[in-house]
């Protein structure tokens, strides 16, 4: 590749949006120093980047800036000791009082990270294991920017949907997803606030899946009007 | 302490880091003032909720403070480094349990009822999902994968069951694309 191609190859922008990996990033610090070209690339994506969002700010309300610019403050001052002015043995107390929060709070983000990455690890478990197949859901007419994807264990016949674009259910509605069984709609269950994968109910057999909007709760039959997404299952 | 920042200023970046970096208060005032409301907009395309927005932009900001010591000007301008830790913070967010509920009970809040589908969020709105959505369908799944939902190219790579050097070259090529839509 040449070095006009790595400019036009979008390598750069995918480093300022912070998508790249760090050998990406690790071939860009070096192609920057060496070329003045990709340097210079590299400064007009950032400049875009800045300007962009400069464009497509949302203010914040007053109230709310006062009431950071406060937390700030506070953070500020925390750290940088301002009103420190305890004797020594009470500074002694503060510290074993604050080793105590940091023990505590280390505690709860070993146990967050551990929940989140056990949570990450079998999301992907699933989607990458050789025996489950995936069936792309894209949107119906009218419906085209919709899309999901639902990951069939053939083995234990379980059914995990991920929801890649669709709108939020209105109130008192849920998305409901259907798996067709020789032409006739069968429940696989209703989408409840679950982000990544969602496991619905298992189905045993199917030609096709797909998604509805119902009341919440679900429906016994789907209602074809409110469908969204509809994929095949490769024979 | 804050003799240096007296009156409105406008700060070269460098000033503006070195300034952060002593934890000057004012600096902080400057820094909100100059891009809090690019920040809460680069939230905003990803949590589309403006209370919530806010709570995360106050985390952000926190941070952006926090970690002022590991920033490297070397490897990039403040704002790129601060984009980033504003979009990682939404990502989380929508991994969380708050999201989640708010997701659940959100039909009584003001802002979704005013909010169109698609995460525009009103005046200002940032448009860029509408623009991601002008894409062709294999570069909308990558943009959306990689910067809406946060998964890394090998992750993405893995999910889709395409070679890692497939992905690159598709998401960048998706990036150029949606670039031009935007600048145009």
């Amino acid at each position: 590749m040449t070095i006009q191609e790595y400019i036009q190859s979008g390598a750069i922008e995918s480093c300022v949006l912070g998508l790249a990996d760090e050998a990406d990033m690790a071939e860009l610090q070096r192609l920057k120093l060496a070329h003045s070209e990709v340097a210079a690339a590299f400064e007009a994506a950032e400049s875009w980047l800045e300007q962009y969002a400069g464009a497509h700010a949302v203010p914040v309300s007053a109230e709310i800036r006062a009431k950071m610019l406060d937390t700030l403050r506070g953070n500020i001052e925390n750290a940088t000791g301002i009103g420190v002015t305890y004797k020594r043995s009470r500074f002694y107390r503060y510290l074993a009082a604050a080793s105590l929060v940091l023990i505590v709070l280390g505690a709860g983000m070993s146990w967050y990270y551990h929940r989140k990455y056990t949570e990450v690890a079998q999301d992907y478990s699933i989607v990458s294991s050789a025996r489950v197949i995936k069936i792309s859901l894209p949107g119906v007419a009218g419906k085209e920017n919709d899309l999901a994807t639902v990951y069939w264990d053939t083995l234990s016949k379980d059914v995990y949907l991920r929801a890649d674009r669709l709108p939020k259910a209105p109130a008192g509605r849920q998305y409901q997803l259907w798996a067709l069984v020789d032409g006739k709609p069968v429940d696989a269950g209703v989408l409840e606030g679950c982000e990544g994968l969602c496991r619905l109910k298992t189905v045993a057999k199917a030609q096709a899946f797909a998604i509805t909007l119902e009341k919440a709760g679900g429906s016994v039959t789907p209602t074809l009007s409110e469908m969204c997404v509809l994929g095949k299952v490769a024979s | 302490m804050h003799l240096e920042l007296k009156g409105p200023q406008k700060y070269t970046e460098e000033e503006l880091i070195r300034l952060l970096r002593r934890q000057e208060h004012a600096a902080f005032v400057y820094l909100y003032d100059n891009y809090a409301a690019a920040l809460n907009g680069v939230i905003l395309t990803i949590i589309d909720d403006r209370h919530f927005a806010a709570d995360i932009l106050q985390e952000v900001l926190v941070k952006i403070w926090r970690q002022m010591d590991s920033y490297d000007p070397k490897r990039g301008r403040l704002f790129t480094w601060m984009h980033q830790i504003a979009r990682n913070a939404a990502i989380d967010a929508t991994r969380g349990k708050e999201w989640k509920t708010r997701k659940n009970s959100s039909s009584l809040s003001e802002d979704h009822t005013a909010l169109p589908d698609g995460g525009s969020s009103g005046a200002g709105a940032p448009d860029l999902r509408s623009s991601v959505q002008r894409l062709k369908e294999d570069h909308q799944v990558l943009v959306d994968m990689s910067y809406f939902q946060g998964f890394t190219q090998a992750e993405i790579a893995k999910m889709l069951n395409l070679p890692l050097g497939t992905v690159k070259t598709r998401l960048r090529a998706a990036l150029l694309k949606l670039k031009q839509l935007i600048t145009l």
